[in-house]
């Protein structure tokens, strides 16, 4: 077949014009499968975090045991109670219920009343809601997130296919002189399509596979490499995945587009005469065209005027790009930020809380002995069912259990909310106000109630007639904003803190035992070494000894890790940029080259010619530098207005963005200098 | 019956605002075995005219007959064969391709119809041309003149109807070109047709009919 005859030829002979085009498909492909993985990755980590952590059910209860699922059964609307590792999980049979709010209150108020009416439980429990519990995050970061790399990977697809559109176009454009005279010696439209349709499902093919490959082991590469680097910081969620329906869309969008540039470029050259192809009759814009002063000078405008196309194209894909990994890393740049504001514990060691035993002082000093330990900070508690918060109407609304309380970081704890009290001494100064034995300062707007943010409220010292023993009942002399009450369970992260009188604290505090301690370490390597020691020193079952690796922990974790491996891939995906560029403007100067070798016949200088594409060179070389740090600041500051976070680039961001700016300058100049000093020398 | 036949040849070209005839109302008749020469100052629309007649430009208004059928009037497959079989084109600037042999170049209008490379005639063809030793070369590897042979070889292979010359010798020094056209005077003593473009005057009187162009026009 002459067809394929030409085809095969066509690679041998010239195959650098075939592995250019197959090069820069190859990236064009890469650039958007690595964000997908990437993308793909971390929301299969995430729901694998949820998954985990609420082991897809509505509630948990903890320090059961096997026989205590009895009490469990048989609830209308949940499912039957699951055992396992000392807590007992229950879930709720439809999934309409389970979405709707009132309904999870209304069975946690029935599960409450199971295990306040057991005797002698010291059960606890938390809930899940619908989307947590089936690994659907509803923090707004996270939603932000994913949309944020939703959109950026359809950008980066958009700006690929733009790559494969003029870069195939621009190859078949290549063959028309040859394409003409094949067809005036009687080849058909049909015979020509072959050859290119040839050429198409091999280059495609070749690149995908190529693509697909490297992504994929680049990518898996760096996801064990982060999670070798991070998983001894319970960080295992960032999990190497790929979703082949994502993967396919991207592909199949690319392969539209790739067809598209085909047929179309093909039907164009069809509509064209043969003598048109066959003499390459490129018709020009009709610019009139001014010479400059000097002659390096006049080319340069000329070039940028007539034949800058590519250049431009160079562009078009550089600066995009660019900003697209500039708002990303700035945006988990700002995401750790946001986390590491968080302090940090390392161990966290209490006692259990139905029991009074408080640490002695012999233990406060052991603990703080302990070779690593640099600092550790003593909470204390007041034994619980003391003292019940009441408020005007009567109303159960805040039952004070545990100081300093850590249970509730995940899910939404409806039943305990802690209540802290804190001398109001401590924070009005000698020139404060002084309160009356039974007032109390509210220091910020309690969801649930009406309560002033800066109000002083008194409370009243009554015993509660439904209260057998001797609890300490505060009626709070406030109104309680009782629509309110669905909003109150859903805050969970701040206990409520009352600042009360020295008389009262120390009224309250009297009996107070320390039992809970948060333990900084000086180097977190020497955590195995002090939990051991803890451990061999607080033996008794009531001493519980944990390395804290709870959600902000994660979090900030998480963070910081995927701002690195963005990082990374933000590496690869700019020498793919590099190699896109270096291609495209190789390919511009080779087709220049008839004209090189005719200016240089008329009489121009090999200097006068280099030097002329070089300005032109930088000048795009300057915009693909600035431009996308130009562009980047003003959209963070779009966005910040939009969106009300302060996105605001720091200056060493703005510095580092110009110097990897400064390094894709490289891929304009070098390839200009060495292609128009091959052509001139050939 | 006649190879060649044009009527009311017409072609337009747009350029920006304006339109370019090129060809204007010709009819021209070129008989089997003629060698006619086409003549006329530059731009004067003798390339578009034979471009017109190869069937490698479309006519705005007008017909071409090769040997009685109307090419323009054929599918794109009917016309192709045409191309193959009975067009044979030498261009001013050869427009060899480049990534094949003067060999290879050769057979290429074998090669398009199916059919078997005939060797031998390849030998004959380019020991006449006097390039039996360069066929393995590309044409990137040998002269103007050698190349423009190569290009004749080509033109010959499949035994056109006519030959279609748009001033071979156009790119060649003296000597080359007198050789040149030695061999097409010598191609149409063989019986082969051939329309020749040059605006020399004395190949011009080397031929046996003249077509003298002006503005697209045949002026007698
Ligand atoms: N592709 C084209 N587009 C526009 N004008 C053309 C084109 N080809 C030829 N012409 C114009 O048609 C006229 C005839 O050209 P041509 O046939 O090449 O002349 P000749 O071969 O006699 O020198 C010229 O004025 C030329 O400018
Ligand atoms: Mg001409």
């Amino acid at each position: 077949m002459f067809h394929f005859y030409y085809l095969r030829r066509s690679m041998a002979k010239r195959p650098q014009r075939h592995f250019s085009l197959y090069v820069i498909l190859t990236c064009a492909f890469l650039i958007p499968l690595f964000i997908s993985f990437y993308r793909d990755s971390l929301g299969y980590g995430q729901k694998q975090f949820l998954l985990s952590d609420s082991k897809g059910q509505a509630f948990h209860i903890y320090n059961a045991s096997e026989e205590d699922t009895a009490y469990f059964k048989g609830i209308d609307g949940l499912s039957e109670p699951v055992f396992e590792d000392g807590t007992i999980y229950l879930s709720i049979l439809s999934d309409d219920e389970w979405k709707d709010d009132t309904k999870i209150f209304d069975y946690a108020e029935e599960i409450t009343h199971i295990i306040e009416s057991a005797e002698g439980k010291q059960w606890s429990v938390i809930n899940y809601d619908y989307y947590y519990a089936h690994g659907i995050s509803n923090d707004p970061l996270d939603i932000s997130i994913q949309w944020i790399l939703l959109i950026a990977n359809v950008i980066i697809i958009l700006i690929s296919a733009y790559v494969i559109w003029s870069a195939y176009s621009n190859h078949i454009r290549k063959f028309s002189s040859d394409m003409g005279i094949i067809l005036s010696y009687g080849a058909t439209n049909r015979g020509i399509r072959k050859i290119f349709i040839a050429e198409f499902i091999l280059i495609f093919l070749l690149s995908l596979i190529s693509a697909l490959v490297i992504s994929w082991v680049v990518v898996k590469a760096l996801f064990v490499k982060f999670f070798e680097t991070y998983s001894d910081n319970g960080l295992a969620w960032i999990i190497f995945h790929v979703d082949i329906g994502n993967t396919l869309i991207c592909i199949l969008f690319l392969l539209v587009t790739l067809l598209y540039a085909v047929f179309s470029t093909m039907g164009s050259m069809e509509k064209e005469s043969m003598w048109t192809l066959i003499s390459e009759n490129k018709i020009s814009a009709n610019r009139s065209f001014d010479a400059c002063r000097t002659p390096e000078r006049s080319l340069t405008k000329f070039w940028t005027q007539r034949c800058g196309r590519e250049m431009y194209g160079c562009l078009l894909v550089s600066v995009p790009l660019m900003v697209v990994f500039f708002i990303l890393m700035g945006y988990w740049s700002l995401n750790i930020r946001y986390e590491s504001s968080v302090p940090e514990q390392d161990i966290i060691l209490s006692t259990s809380f139905d029991e009074n035993l408080g640490f002695t002082d012999e233990d406060i000093r052991f603990v703080e002995s302990l070779n690593g330990v640099a600092e550790a900070e003593w909470h204390q508690s007041i034994p619980s069912d003391r003292y019940l918060l009441i408020l005007e109407n009567g109303e159960h609304e805040h039952e004070h259990e545990h100081d300093g309380e850590h249970e509730h970081e995940h899910g939404n704890d409806f039943s305990i909310t802690g209540v802290e009290f804190q001398r109001y001494s401590d924070i009005a100064g000698a020139s404060g106000k002084q309160l009356s034995k039974f007032e109390a300062f509210v220091p910020s707007h309690q969801d649930g109630t009406d309560f002033k943010e800066g109000s002083i409220i008194s409370i009243s010292e009554t015993v509660g007639e439904e209260i057998v023993n001797d609890s300490i009942v505060f009626n709070v002399v406030g109104t309680v904003d009782v629509e309110g009450e669905e909003e109150h369970h859903h805050d969970h992260h701040h206990a409520f803190t009352l600042f009360i009188s020295d008389e009262l604290y120390d009224t309250i505090y009297s009996d107070a035992l320390t039992t809970y301690c948060e333990i900084k370490l000086t180097d977190i390597d020497l955590c195995g070494e002090v939990m051991n020691a803890l451990k061999s020193h607080f033996t008794r079952a009531e001493y519980m000894i944990q390395e804290f690796d709870s959600q902000i922990d994660y979090n900030h974790k998480s963070a910081e890790g995927t701002y690195y491996l963005l990082g990374y891939i933000f590496l690869a995906v700019f020498i793919f940029i590099m190699i896109i560029v270096t291609a495209k403007i190789k390919d511009y100067i080779e087709d220049m080259g008839d004209v090189i070798r005719t200016l240089y016949t008329l009489g121009a200088s090999k200097k006068t010619i280099s030097k002329s594409f070089m300005s032109q060179a930088f000048v795009f070389a300057a915009a693909a530098v600035v431009l996308p740090v130009i562009i980047t600041i003003i959209l963070l500051f779009v966005l910040s207005k939009l969106t009300g976070i302060e996105l605001t680039a720091s200056g060493t961001e703005i510095i580092v963005f110009i110097g990897i700016s400064l390094l894709i300058s490289v891929a304009y100049i070098i390839p200009v200098h060495s292609t128009v000093k091959k052509v001139l020398n050939s | 019956m006649n190879t060649v036949e044009t009527k009311q040849l017409t072609k337009i070209y747009k350029q920006g605002d304006y339109d370019v005839v090129a060809v204007n109302n010709a009819s021209i008749c070129i008989e089997k075995g003629e060698m006619v020469a086409i003549v006329g100052q530059s731009g004067s629309g003798k390339t578009t005219l034979l471009n017109l007649i190869g069937g490698i430009e479309k006519p705005s208004s007008g017909n071409v007959l090769v040997d009685g059928v109307d090419i323009y009037s054929m599918s794109d497959d009917e016309m192709a064969k045409i191309r193959r079989n009975k067009v044979g084109h030498i261009f001013q600037d050869y427009k060899l391709i480049p990534i094949f042999t003067a060999e290879e170049n050769i057979a290429m209008p074998l090669l398009l119809d199916s059919r078997p490379i005939d060797k031998k005639r390849i030998k004959e063809l380019a020991a006449f041309l006097g390039i039996e030793d360069k066929l393995g070369s590309y044409p990137s590897q040998l002269s103007g003149g050698q190349n423009q042979r190569v290009a004749i070889a080509r033109a010959l292979i499949n035994k056109p109807s006519i030959i279609l010359a748009d001033e071979p010798t156009g790119n060649l020094d003296q000597e080359n070109a007198d050789e040149i056209m030695r061999l097409l005077l010598e191609i149409n003593r063989m019986g082969n047709t051939v329309l020749l473009v040059t605006h020399e005057e004395r190949y011009a009187a080397m031929c046996g009919r003249k077509i003298v162009m002006h503005d697209g026009s045949i002026s007698n």
